[in-house]
C-alpha cells in the first residue's frame, strides 16, 4: 500500500518510467538513423486518430442485421433442388471429407439428406433463387449483393459470433462496431458511435451477451451501447423528477471539475473517457427523444416496416430505429434477433422466424432507398454460420432440423458501394462444399471496412506489445462484390 | 613470407590469364560441373575485395605517418589482388551459367574484369607507383571509385533496381479509369511488382525481359514466356504454379509470391490472347479476363480516390467551425474535399451556414435533413461550386427554393424527401440543371406525376419511394390489455390501448367474441364482478387484428394465512406463505415465480379467514402445460371448520383430464358448496400420479401448480 501512496502523490510509477524511458531511447535511436520520412509521418496510431479513413469511403455507416443462431441457407438463398430429390439418402463420405461434426450430430450412424420443404422462384433481373419464406425480401433482390459462399472456422454459436463480431473466437478482442468508431471517430457527437439492438424471434434462440458489443483494449468510448427493448430504450436518460436542464448541466460541470482533478493526478485515460461520456449523455438527452419518437410516423412507414414497427422491443421496431439512428449519423448499428436455431421443427420454427424479419428487412432497405441513404450505408444481413443439408434426427413428413455447418453459407449485403443485384460464389449440388469464389469471414470484414474507408491492414491497435487488426493476420477484400 | 607473396602474385597473374580467356571465348566452352557450383560462390566471394581493397585504398591515401608497417600492406595488396582475381573468375563462371541478360549485367562484366586486371596492375606497380605521388593518389582514388560502380552494378543485378532508394520512393496511389484501361496495363503492374526485379529494366536473367509487349513475346532462355491463348505452356504461367519447392519455380522461393487473383488475372489475360494495347471495354462483357480485370483495378481505383483540383482548407478553419451540431469532415485523408452535416433542429439557424463561407470551395456533400432550412437559405448553398450531394429530406423547402439551386454544375445527387416541392417545380429545375439521381418520396407529387417526370428525364434517375400506404392492407397487430390479469376485490378499473393511431378498440365483457358492432372503448372500464375482456382493433385500410383476452376475477376475499401441512416441492416454493393470497395470477409461461408446484406429494394446505365467514366458494388459479408435464390434479377436497380441529368435508370436485391438446395456461377451477361458516379452509390437491400413456415421458409422476386460492 505504502508503493502506492508514494506513487500516487508522485503521478508516476515504475510501468510508467519505463514506458516514457524507452520512448525516449526509441526516439534517440531514430534520431540517428536521419531518415526523413521518419519524421515526417506519425504513427499508424496517431494516423487513424486522426479520424480520418484511409481513402474516399463508400459507405459512411453500417446497419449489421444480425440472424442469431444461423438461418438455414437452404431454405433462404442457396437452392438446391437435388436434395429434395435425394430425401433420406446418406450424405457420401466423399462429399463431407471428414469434416467435424457438433456433438449433436457426430454420433449418428446416417446422415439423412434433406431438401427445403419450402418452394423456391426467382426474382428480379438477377434472377436470384429466393425461397417462399421471404415474399418481401425476393422483391428487392435488385438492390441486394446475395453472397452463397460465406465460410467460417467456428461450429458452435458462441465462437462463431464472437469470430464475426471481433475476428477471433475467444472473446476479448474488440468488436467490429468499435473497430470502426475507433477508426472514423463518431459523425454526430451527441449520440454514441455504436449502438446495439436486441430483438427475439420464438423460435429456438440462443443468446448475446455484451461481449460481442465490447471495446476490448480500445478506449471505452468505443463500446456498443445496448438499447433495451423496453418503452425507454435508453435507461436513466430522462432527468428525474424536479431536475431541471440547468441543475443537470451544474452537476455533470461539477462532476467534470473533480474528474479533472483525478486525471492530472493519475493520467488515466478511461477518466478522460468518463468526462466526455458525461458530455455525451447530457446532449443525448434532446437528441435522443427526437429519434425515438415514433408517434408521427406516416402510414407509407408504419405500412412499409409493418405494423409491429410501433410495438419496441420487436425486429421491426428495431429496423425502423435503426434507420432513423443511422439516418442520424451513428456509424454503425448492430441488431440481433434470435431465434435461428433450427436443430429440429424447422418448417414450423423457420416460417415464425421468417414472418418476424422479411417485411422489415426489405423496408429498410426500400425506406433508405427512399431517403437518398442506401448508397452511403451498408446493410448486411445474415448469420453465424450455415446449416447441415442432412437431417439432425429422423426425417419426419412435417419435420426436420438441421445442425451446425461452418463450410458454406449465405448472407446478403446491400448500399454503401456493394454491387446490387449480385449473387456471388456458387456451392456444390447437395450444398455442403463451396466450388467457386469463397469469401472467408476475415474477407468478409476486410470489405467492411473497405467500404467504410479503411485499410483493415492498416486499422491497427498496439496492444500488449503487438498490434492488432480486426482481420488477424488474413483477410482479402472481395473487389468482385464492389461497384 | 616472401616466398608466400611471389607464389600469390604467380598465381593471380595466371587468374588473370584465365580471366582473359574466359570473357572472349565463353560463348563457345561449356562449364564443368565443378565450376558451375564454383561461379554460385560469386554473390559469397565478392565481398572479400571489395572490404580488402577498400582498405588498401584507404590505408594508401593515409599521410606517410600515420600508415601501418609495410609489411602489414605488403600482406593486405597480395591477398586483396588475388581475391579480387578469383572473384572476377567466380563471376565469370556465374554469368555464363546462368546467362543473364541486359544492361546492368553488362556493365558489371566489364567493370568487374576491368577491376580485377587494374587491381593487379595496381598492387604489382605499387613500388614503382610510391615514388610518384601524385600519379599514386589519383590511381588509388580511381580505383576506389570503379570499386563502388561495380559493386553497386552487381547489387542491382541481385536486389534489383532502386534498392537502394527504396525507402525515398513514395508508393503513389494511381487513379485508374477502367473505360480507357489496355489490357497490357491491367497486366503490367504485377509483372512489375512480381518479376520486375530480375526481368524488367536493365536485368534479364535467363535472357527473358518484360519491359515490354516485344520483349516478353519474344521470350527467354528457357523458350516462349507467353503463347497466346494458351496458358499451359505459356512459361510464365508453368512456372508460377510449379510447387515453391521446385527449382523452377518463378518467382524466386524467396521472393514475394504473386496472390491467387493475381494469378488468375494473368492466366485469363494469356487465355484470352494476352492481348496488348486492346481497351478492356472492346473485350466481350463475358470475357473473363474482362471481368476479372475490371474487378481488380474497381478496387484500386476505390482505394485511390476522386482528383480535386481546388486546394485544401486550412485546418484550423476547419476545426473552428466544425462543433457538436455541425460537422465537417475531410472525405479522406489527403483529399481537399470536405462534408458538412448538420444535426440538431434547435441549433439550426441560417447564419451557421453562412459561417461557413470560407469552406465554400472545399464542400461536396452537404446534409442538412431535417434542419429549419428556408428557401433564403438555398441562396447562399446555390452558390457552391463543387457541391456534389445535397440531402434536403424534411426541409421548408419549396419550388421558390429549387429554382436557386440550378447554377450547381458540380450537383449529382439532390434529395427532397419530405419537402413540399411541386412536379412543376421540378420540371422547370431539371430543365436547367441535370443531376444523376433525385429522390421525391413523401413530397406531395403523385406517382404517376413522378412517372411522367422519369419518363421526361429519362437519364435522371427519380425515387419515388414506397407509397403503398392507402392500398396496401395489413392486419392491425394485437391491442394490449395494459391491466394486469387476475383477481381483484370490490371494483377494478381496466385500460387498453393500441400502438398505431386511430385504431378503434372494441370490446366485450360478456364472453361473446367482439366484432365492429361492440362497444368502443374510450376510457378505462370499470367492473366489479368476474369478467373476461375481450377486444378486437379495427381501422380503415387494415384488416382487424386478433381477439385478445384476459379474464379478471373478483374475489370476495382473500385469507390472511396459509399453512402447509404437506410443502410444495422444493423448486417451486419460493415466498410460499403469500403466494396463494397476494391477488397475483402469475404468469403461466413463468412458472418458476408466483407458483408453487407438488409432484411427490398432495397439496395440504390450511388457510385461514381471519373470521368466521359465510362461504359458498373457493376458486383455484392452477396452471396447465403438458409439453412441460405440468397437469390439473386428480382431485382437490376442500373442508371447513371453525375451530380447526373439527373438519367437515365440503367437496370434493375431479377436473377435467388433460389431453394431448390441452392448450397451455392457467385453469380456473371453481368449487361451488351450499354456503357454510368457516374461519379456516383445509385443501387438498392430488397431483395426477403416472403421466398416461400417450404422454412422451409416460410412467413418471406430472406436477401439479397453483398460484392463487380465492374465497366467495
Amino acid at each position: 500500500m505504502e508503493k502506492e501512496i508514494v506513487e500516487h502523490s508522485l503521478g508516476f510509477n515504475r510501468r510508467k518510467f519505463l514506458s516514457r524511458m524507452s520512448i525516449g531511447l526509441g526516439s534517440a535511436a531514430l534520431g540517428s538513423l536521419l531518415i526523413p520520412d521518419l519524421f515526417s509521418s506519425s504513427s499508424p496510431e496517431e494516423a487513424i486518430m486522426q479520424g480520418l479513413p484511409h481513402f474516399a469511403p463508400k459507405a459512411k455507416r453500417v446497419i449489421y442485421l444480425f440472424q442469431n443462431g444461423a438461418p438455414s441457407q437452404l431454405e433462404t438463398f442457396d437452392y438446391k433442388p437435388l436434395l429434395n430429390k435425394m430425401v433420406g439418402q446418406n450424405l457420401p463420405e466423399s462429399i463431407r471429407n471428414g469434416q467435424r461434426l457438433t456433438g449433436m450430430t457426430a454420433s449418428q450412424t446416417t446422415f439423412p439428406l434433406v431438401g427445403s420443404y419450402f418452394g423456391f422462384k426467382q426474382y428480379g433481373n438477377s434472377g436470384a433463387w429466393v425461397s417462399d419464406l421471404f415474399p418481401h425480401m425476393s422483391k428487392i433482390v435488385d438492390d441486394i449483393c446475395i453472397v452463397k459462399t460465406m465460410h467460417t472456422e467456428a461450429i458452435n454459436h458462441d465462437p462463431a459470433l464472437t469470430f464475426f463480431q471481433s475476428g477471433a473466437q475467444q472473446g476479448n478482442r474488440p468488436s467490429i462496431g468499435s473497430w470502426v468508431s475507433y477508426g472514423l471517430g463518431t459523425e454526430n457527437s451527441n449520440l454514441p458511435a455504436f449502438c446495439v439492438l436486441l430483438s427475439r424471434g420464438k423460435g429456438n434462440g440462443q443468446g448475446v451477451y455484451s461481449k460481442l458489443w465490447t471495446n476490448g483494449f480500445l478506449d471505452s468510448v468505443h463500446q456498443g451501447v445496448q438499447f433495451s427493448s423496453g418503452e425507454n430504450p435508453i435507461l436513466y436518460l430522462q432527468d428525474p423528477d424536479g431536475m431541471d436542464r440547468n441543475t443537470r448541466r451544474k452537476m455533470i460541470d461539477q462532476i467534470a471539475a473533480l474528474n479533472e482533478m483525478e486525471l492530472k493526478n493519475f493520467g488515466d485515460p478511461e477518466t478522460a473517457a468518463k468526462i466526455s461520456q458525461y458530455e455525451m449523455a447530457y446532449r443525448m438527452q434532446t437528441a435522443v427523444p427526437e429519434i425515438m419518437d415514433t408517434s408521427r410516423e406516416s402510414e407509407d412507414i408504419i405500412k412499409l416496416y409493418g405494423a409491429d414497427c410501433l410495438v419496441p422491443g420487436t425486429y421491426a421496431a428495431n429496423c425502423l430505429l435503426a434507420r432513423k439512428l443511422s439516418e442520424s449519423g451513428v456509424r454503425f448499428i448492430q441488431l440481433y434477433h434470435q431465434g435461428w436455431d433450427q436443430h429440429g421443427n424447422l418448417p414450423n420454427e423457420m416460417k415464425g422466424q421468417a414472418m418476424d424479419v422479411d417485411r422489415p428487412s426489405a423496408a429498410l432497405i426500400t425506406d433508405l432507398k427512399q431517403r437518398g441513404l442506401l448508397d452511403e450505408t451498408l446493410v448486411i444481413w445474415g448469420g453465424e454460420f450455415g446449416r447441415t443439408n442432412y437431417c439432425q434426427g429422423k426425417v419426419a413428413p412435417e419435420n426436420y432440423g438441421r445442425d451446425h455447418h461452418p463450410r458454406c453459407f449465405s448472407i446478403w449485403m446491400a448500399g454503401g458501394g456493394i454491387r446490387p443485384g449480385m449473387v456471388y460464389g456458387e456451392t456444390d449440388e447437395l450444398g455442403y462444399n463451396i466450388v467457386q469464389n469463397p469469401v472467408h469471414v476475415h474477407d468478409f470484414q476486410a470489405t467492411v471496412l473497405h467500404q467504410l474507408g479503411l485499410d483493415h491492414e492498416k486499422l491497427t491497435y498496439k496492444f500488449q506489445g503487438r498490434r492488432y487488426r480486426l482481420t488477424d493476420l488474413y483477410g482479402s477484400v472481395v473487389k468482385d462484390i464492389i461497384t | 613470407m616472401k616466398r608466400f607473396f611471389s607464389v600469390i602474385h604467380i598465381l593471380t597473374w595466371a587468374g588473370a590469364g584465365f580471366l582473359i580467356f574466359l570473357l572472349f571465348f565463353h560463348s563457345r566452352i561449356s562449364l564443368p560441373l565443378l565450376l558451375q557450383l564454383a561461379g554460385r560462390l560469386h554473390p559469397v566471394g565478392l565481398h572479400f575485395p571489395l572490404v580488402l581493397l577498400l582498405l588498401v585504398m584507404v590505408c594508401d591515401l593515409l599521410p606517410s605517418a600515420a600508415k601501418p608497417p609495410e609489411i602489414f600492406l605488403q600482406g593486405l595488396r597480395s591477398i586483396a589482388m588475388f581475391s579480387a582475381m578469383v572473384t572476377a573468375i567466380l563471376g565469370m563462371l556465374l554469368y555464363i551459367e546462368q546467362s543473364v541478360v541486359g544492361d546492368a549485367v553488362q556493365y558489371h562484366k566489364w567493370l568487374g574484369v576491368a577491376l580485377a586486371l587494374l587491381s593487379c596492375t595496381y598492387c604489382g606497380a605499387h613500388a614503382y607507383l610510391q615514388e610518384r605521388i601524385p600519379l599514386f593518389r589519383v590511381s588509388a582514388a580511381a580505383l576506389l571509385i570503379l570499386v563502388i560502380i561495380t559493386a553497386h552494378f552487381g547489387a542491382t543485378i541481385t536486389h534489383g533496381e532502386n534498392f537502394l532508394t527504396g525507402p525515398l520512393q513514395k508508393n503513389e496511389i494511381v487513379i485508374i479509369d477502367t473505360n480507357k484501361l489496355t489490357a497490357w496495363e491491367a497486366v503490367y503492374p504485377i509483372l512489375k511488382t512480381r518479376c520486375g526485379d530480375c526481368h524488367i529494366g536493365s536485368v534479364q536473367k535467363g535472357g527473358l525481359s518484360m519491359n515490354d509487349s516485344a520483349a516478353i513475346m519474344k521470350g527467354g532462355k528457357e523458350g516462349k514466356c507467353i503463347v497466346a491463348g494458351d496458358s499451359t505452356n505459356s512459361q510464365l504461367i508453368h512456372r508460377l504454379l510449379l510447387p515453391l519447392s521446385d527449382k523452377k519455380h518463378m518467382p524466386e522461393a524467396d521472393k514475394p509470391q504473386p496472390t491467387p487473383a493475381e494469378i488468375k488475372l494473368l492466366i485469363s489475360w494469356i487465355k484470352a490472347g494476352a492481348p496488348f494495347s486492346k481497351l478492356l471495354i472492346q473485350l466481350p462483357e463475358s470475357n473473363p479476363f474482362r471481368q476479372v480485370a475490371m474487378a481488380s483495378s474497381r478496387g484500386n481505383t476505390l482505394s485511390a480516390s476522386r482528383n480535386y483540383s481546388f486546394a485544401a482548407a486550412d485546418a484550423g478553419e476547419v476545426k473552428k467551425l466544425t462543433d457538436n451540431y455541425r460537422v465537417i469532415q475531410s472525405l479522406a485523408k489527403d483529399i481537399p474535399a470536405l462534408s458538412v452535416s448538420f444535426f440538431g433542429k434547435a441549433n439550426y439557424n441560417s447564419q451557421r451556414l453562412t459561417e461557413l463561407q470560407p469552406l465554400q470551395e472545399q464542400i461536396v456533400s452537404l446534409q442538412l435533413a431535417k434542419m429549419p432550412v428556408t428557401n433564403n437559405d438555398l441562396a447562399w448553398i446555390g452558390k457552391l461550386p463543387h457541391l456534389e450531394k445535397l440531402n434536403l429530406n424534411y426541409t421548408k423547402v419549396t419550388d421558390e427554393g429549387l429554382s436557386q439551386l440550378v447554377l450547381l454544375t458540380a450537383l449529382e445527387s439532390l434529395s427532397l424527401t419530405g419537402t413540399g416541392v411541386t412536379a412543376k417545380g421540378i420540371a422547370g429545375f431539371l430543365q436547367k440543371r441535370h443531376v444523376r439521381e433525385l429522390f421525391l418520396w413523401d413530397t406531395p407529387i403523385p406517382t404517376e406525376e413522378i412517372a411522367n417526370l422519369q419518363k421526361q428525364f429519362s437519364k435522371t434517375v427519380i425515387e419515388a419511394g414506397f407509397r403503398g400506404g392507402d392500398t396496401t392492407v395489413l392486419a392491425l397487430n394485437d391491442p394490449i390489455i395494459q391491466t394486469t390479469e387476475g383477481f381483484f376485490t370490490g371494483t377494478q378499473n381496466l385500460q387498453v390501448k393500441h400502438v398505431i393511431k386511430g385504431a378503434a378498440l372494441h370490446y366485450t365483457l360478456d364472453g361473446k367474441e367482439p366484432d365492429s358492432s361492440s362497444a368502443v372503448y374510450t376510457q378505462p372500464i370499470s367492473i366489479n364482478a368476474t369478467k373476461t375482456l375481450q377486444v378486437k382493433a379495427y381501422k380503415k385500410g387494415w384488416l382487424p387484428s386478433k381477439v385478445v383476452r384476459k379474464n379478471f376475477i373478483r374475489a370476495g376475499f382473500s385469507f390472511i394465512s396459509a399453512t402447509f401441512l404437506q410443502p410444495a416441492d422444493q423448486k417451486y416454493r419460493e415466498n410460499a406463505e403469500n403466494v396463494l393470497k397476494d391477488f397475483d395470477a402469475g404468469d403461466p409461461t413463468d412458472f418458476s415465480t408466483k407458483w408453487l408446484g407438488f409432484q411427490k406429494n398432495d397439496a395440504l394446505v390450511v388457510l385461514d379467514a381471519g373470521e368466521v365467514r359465510m362461504l359458498k366458494e373457493l376458486q383455484v388459479n392452477a396452471l396447465v402445460n403438458v409439453g412441460a408435464h405440468i397437469f390439473p390434479p386428480v382431485f382437490i377436497k376442500v373442508w371447513g371448520s371453525i375451530d380447526r380441529k373439527n373438519w367437515t368435508l365440503l367437496q370434493t370436485v375431479n377436473p377435467a383430464k388433460a389431453t394431448p391438446t390441452s392448450p397451455s395456461g392457467a385453469l380456473l377451477i371453481p368449487i361451488t358448496f351450499s354456503a357454510t361458516k368457516v374461519r379456516y379452509v383445509k385443501m387438498q390437491a392430488h397431483p395426477v400420479p403416472v403421466l398416461p400413456a400417450w404422454h412422451p415421458g409416460k410412467g413418471l409422476p406430472a406436477w401439479f401448480f397453483v398460484s392463487e386460492v380465492v374465497g366467495n
